[in-house]
């Protein structure tokens, strides 16, 4: 018989295999399409437009991720965003230089992070709900501080960090690449990435092997806040300006991408390679719809069919684990 | 334990409640209460407007109150006015984020007897007493058609990227714009209009693309305040600078940084600081049953039109901002 | 079961008596959050009464039964949803869907009653293509209505062309005008509809299998619960609700866009969460559910009154949210919800 309880790594390359390559046999098709009817796609500027939009949205779907993966969800990333993001830009306009700036801005994301945790953890709010009031909080305290003003500049570091070169490309993608390297290694070589994995698994296995029900749950959320963080940087940097209601629903594009690349939204499951290619159907859907003429209507309408597509392949696997459980229990 | 429990909870929070209202200022004598409900709070155009009325009103002795919904949604904007309602304004000034969903509850407002005004975005005439109008729609969407043809020499591709598609005034604008670029500029194609919601992030993703998808585009068009910027952040970072004509509408705060660098040569708006001070001035007649006069002078806004048959205040002209007189504005 | 009142709760029995005998009995054994909330609630009238001589006007509870009414529909609609153990993040896409749909039948002149039905239908159908991902297939509910979420408002976009419409008949617009002894008929339909939820969801069979799948999903389809046909059952009426949310607004602005019912979504979470139902399911009350309404759109109309400036307003009712969440999750005593 089939063992259930395989470890999280074996679990992780089972699921590897499978949702993962539906989804870049997804994207060949898009591609193939995409190649016949609107070959600009694959020209190179164009393609480094697309990285560039990547960016900030695979910076942030890998802090959401980890928090997915313990079993959460925060639909307050996008009010994190917008504050981290005047946070930075108004301490840059007022002559605070980068390095002094730059970490002020992580702080602030770690502490809209840990905010979250400790509703969850230590007031046991449900993720949903507790992010839910914070996202109206942090949005509705920003918007009291700035009172409605938008910054219309970036100091001139913020500037030229979002500034193209590199053939059309900017930091942003450096950055992302960064990133990803980094989550990979703390993910699947760390104790903590592991205890991620276990932990929004069954928190009460978890717990039995030792894993403290607080410790993953602030390092996801703690995480995604300095991840958003740091994509407020780019966010700002590309846009030369920051708007009060900036990135409002900015989650639920990240949580669409995090759950396209199979990120499984009940905890345990996911890979940060999903994740790219998440964010690499939904960017290059988007364009793509841009490029071929495409009313912004229907765009609408097909990145919700390509979301729900998503959902119908990355709930095979937990199907097949549901069916495997009933025939073990029945044996 | 419980019950104890239970009330130390609920005092703590009727303690926090009543020290967050504790700064909210006693009720107003509401025969002088002037009451002004932009489309949105948050965006500095309106909140120029806001300036404007409040000195304006505390001159003229009106008790000047400012609210309304956190986000361009009719039926909020609705809900809001539907609560200030009992509080029986003097006068009721709102800036219509949807003519038709705003008709009932302005209508209900002067069956109670509470004289209604529309200013920048208007209702349907039986709805309002007067609408105070900044610039007639067709003078101000042929003249920023013009400006763009000007760049362009009456010829090319351009695209238009609007507000919320479902912003009457925004509309309106569109209308006259394209009609004077049928009826004047044949050679000229308009190939797309793309809504950006007044999103900056938004508004600079679509004009990307439209840079993309249109590799003939030579002019864009930003109608609505928070487009331009992120247009010219668009055609600025794909080095196009000079090469693409930008014309539209917004503040000078906004768009001062493109326009000395030349991105921009003209950007075309009106002073919404003048319009709220003509907004409060007329709230005062209405208060002292007068009425306003085609060509009367108001004090700080200048020479008014009026026109009694269909009760239209209109400010004056379109005021453009260039490199020349850019450094005059602030706001 | 609580054995005896406390002080607080024996005095909302004095005024509410079978209100509270009511709220007691109900399958939230122990959960004193719509107690809780409402105490606070009432505070907080208390005090907006007495710094805002409009708060406690004919008027202002007239202007404040619309909007709560619509809400109102949406969040019981939600309850379903989530002591069924999920969750509709559509709602408001779907009222979108229903609003355009009456707008484009209202267009071709049809009958009254058709544009209605058509409204309706509209919503219905949103619902079952929710309730057949998420019933049949199984699917995660979070992420079903986030993809339809996306989907159903790119419909309503595509079906409007971006366009509001206007030219209603004065008979649809009744909804909004009519009202008896001075309380909106919105108001009295959703009362009526309140008590068929009700009933539903305690004395039918298929309320019973609601809050069993909601509880426990394994159990409840081992034990023989129709799990598919009951889910689909849930999502169809959300979404006929939300169809006559989007009627009752249509009434209310005049007009038909596709963005109207944008916030209703978190409003209906939240308001169902605030009358203490645990996210995770297996448990709802349609009084709770009510109080829950009642108290954000209580409180928000008087913070308005209050001069609150609209982000503090914003601000505070999320942190009301989270106050109240926290407390009704202290007086249970720790229980196990994660989602």
């Amino acid at each position: 018989m089939t063992p259930l309880r395989s470890s999280a790594s074996e679990r992780l390359r089972l699921s590897f295999h499978r949702h993962e390559t539906k989804l870049a046999s997804l994207l060949l098709v898009l591609g193939i399409a995409l190649a016949i009817a609107a070959p600009r796609f694959f020209l190179t500027l164009n393609l480094a437009l697309l990285a560039r939009s990547m960016g900030v949205l695979l910076i942030i779907s890998v802090g959401m991720l980890s928090v997915i993966l313990a079993g959460g969800i925060d639909v307050s990333a996008g009010a994190t965003l917008a504050v981290v993001s005047v946070v930075l830009v108004r301490l840059g306009n007022h002559g605070v230089p980068a390095p002094v700036a730059l970490p002020l801005g992580l702080l602030t994301g770690a502490a809209l992070g840990a905010v979250n945790a400790a509703l969850i953890a230590e007031l046991r709010i449900p993720p949903i709900v507790a992010t839910l009031g914070t996202a109206g909080l942090f949005r509705g305290l920003l918007l009291e501080w700035t009172q409605g003003e938008w910054e219309s500049s970036v100091p001139p570091w913020l500037n030229a960090v979002g500034s193209p070169r590199w053939g059309g490309l900017d930091a942003s993608v450096l950055a992302a690449a960064l990133v990803m390297l980094a989550a990979a290694w703390i993910l699947h070589r760390t104790q903590i990435g592991r205890a991620l994995f276990r932990f929004g698994d069954s928190p009460i296995a978890a717990a039995r092997t030792g894993i403290s029900p607080r410790l993953p749950i602030y390092f996801a959320y703690i995480s995604l806040g300095i991840l958003t963080a740091i994509g407020a940087v780019f966010y700002a940097a590309q846009l030369g300006a920051v708007q009060g209601n900036a990135a409002n629903g900015y989650e639920l594009t990240v949580i669409a991408a995090a759950v396209l690349g199979g990120a499984d939204i009940l905890g345990g499951r996911g890979s940060l390679l999903g994740t790219f290619l998440g964010v690499l159907l939904l960017c290059s859907l988007q364009q793509a719809l841009v490029l071929l003429h495409v009313a912004t209507f229907w765009q609408n309408i097909a990145t919700g069919l390509i979301v729900l597509l998503g959902v119908i392949l990355s709930s095979a696997p937990r199907l097949h684990r549901k069916l495997l459980l009933q025939q073990s229990s029945s044996a | 334990m419980k019950p104890r429990q239970s009330s130390r909870i609920a005092s703590l929070s009727l303690a926090v409640l009543l020290l967050a209202t504790a700064c909210s200022r006693l009720p107003r004598n509401s025969k002088t209460l002037f009451v002004m409900v932009p489309k949105l709070v948050g965006i500095p155009y309106f909140n120029s407007a806001r300036d404007g009325a409040s000195q304006e009103a505390s001159r003229l002795g009106l008790h000047f109150f400012y609210t309304g919904p956190t986000a361009a949604d009719a039926s909020l904007q609705v809900d809001v006015i539907a609560g200030l309602l009992a509080r029986h304004p003097a006068v009721l000034a709102v800036s219509c984020d949807d003519a038709n969903a705003l008709t009932p509850v302005l209508r209900r407002a002067r069956r109670y007897g509470i004289p209604v005004l529309t200013w920048d975005a208007d209702a349907q005439p039986d709805a309002r007493d007067w609408f105070v109008s900044q610039v007639e729609d067709e003078t101000l969407g042929r003249h920023v058609l013009d400006v763009l043809a000007a760049q362009l020499g009456g010829r090319g591709q351009y695209a238009i990227i609007t507000g919320s598609l479902t912003a009457s005034n925004l509309n309106a604008w569109l209308f006259w714009m394209k009609k004077q670029q049928q009826e004047k500029y044949p050679e000229m194609q308009l190939v797309a209009v793309v809504p950006g919601n007044d999103d900056q992030q938004q508004s600079f993703v679509q004009a990307q693309s439209l840079l993309q998808a249109y590799p003939n585009l030579r002019g864009f068009i930003g109608n609505s305040s928070a487009a331009p910027p992120a247009l010219a952040r668009a055609v600025e970072q794909a080095g196009l600078s000079g090469q693409i004509a930008i014309a539209g509408l917004s503040t000078p705060n906004l768009m001062r940084h493109y326009i000395e660098n030349k991105t921009v040569q003209t950007i075309t708006l009106w002073d919404p600081g003048k319009l709220g001070r003509l907004t409060a001035a007329v709230a005062a007649m209405m208060l002292r049953h007068e009425t306003p006069r085609d060509g009367m002078d108001v004090s700080g806004v200048g020479q008014i039109r009026v026109f009694p048959e269909t009760h239209k205040i209109v400010m004056g002209s379109p005021l453009d901002f260039t490199r020349e007189n850019i450094s005059q504005y602030w706001f | 079961m609580t054995s005896s009142p406390s002080a607080s709760l024996e005095k909302l029995a004095n005024s509410q008596s079978k209100f509270t005998k009511r709220m007691m009995e109900l399958r939230l054994s122990g959960n004193l959050q719509p107690g809780v909330v409402t105490l606070l609630v009432l505070f907080f009238c208390i005090y907006a009464g007495y710094r805002s001589g409009d708060f406690w006007s004919a008027l202002n509870w007239q202007l404040l039964a619309q909007p709560l009414a619509e809400a109102g529909l949406v969040s019981l609609g939600m309850m379903f949803v989530i002591a069924s153990g999920g969750i509709d993040l559509s709602v408001g896409a779907i009222v979108g869907v229903a609003a355009v749909t009456a707008g484009i039948a209202a267009q071709h002149k049809l009958p009254i009653p058709t544009i209605e039905a058509a409204a309706l239908a509209a919503g219905m159908l949103c619902g079952a293509f929710n309730g057949l991902l998420i019933g049949v297939l199984r699917l995660s509910s979070i992420l079903v209505t986030l993809g339809s979420m996306i989907l159903f408002s790119g419909v309503a976009l595509a079906l409007s062309n971006g366009n509001s419409f206007a030219g209603f008949p004065e008979g649809l617009l009744w909804w909004n005008d009519a009202a008896l002894l001075g309380i909106p008929v919105e108001f009295f339909l959703f009362l009526a509809i309140a008590a068929v939820a009700a009933v539903l969801l305690r004395y039918t069979l298929w309320g019973h299998y609601v809050i069993a799948i909601g509880s426990n999903p394994i159990a409840a389809r081992y034990s023989g619960y129709p799990v598919a046909l009951t889910l689909f059952g849930v999502y169809s009426l959300q979404g006929l609700l939300c169809g006559m949310t989007g009627i009752l607004l249509v009434a209310r602005l005049a007009s038909a866009r596709a963005d109207m019912g944008q916030g209703l979504m978190l409003m209906a979470i939240a308001a169902v969460v605030l009358g203490g139902a645990p996210i995770v399911g297996g448990s709802a009350s349609v009084i709770a559910t009510l109080v829950g309404v009642a108290a954000f759109y209580i409180v928000q109309d008087g913070l308005l009154l209050l001069d609150v400036p609209p982000f503090v307003q914003y601000a505070l009712t999320s942190a009301m949210l989270l106050i109240a969440v926290a407390a009704g999750n202290l007086l249970r005593g720790n229980r196990e919800d994660r989602r």
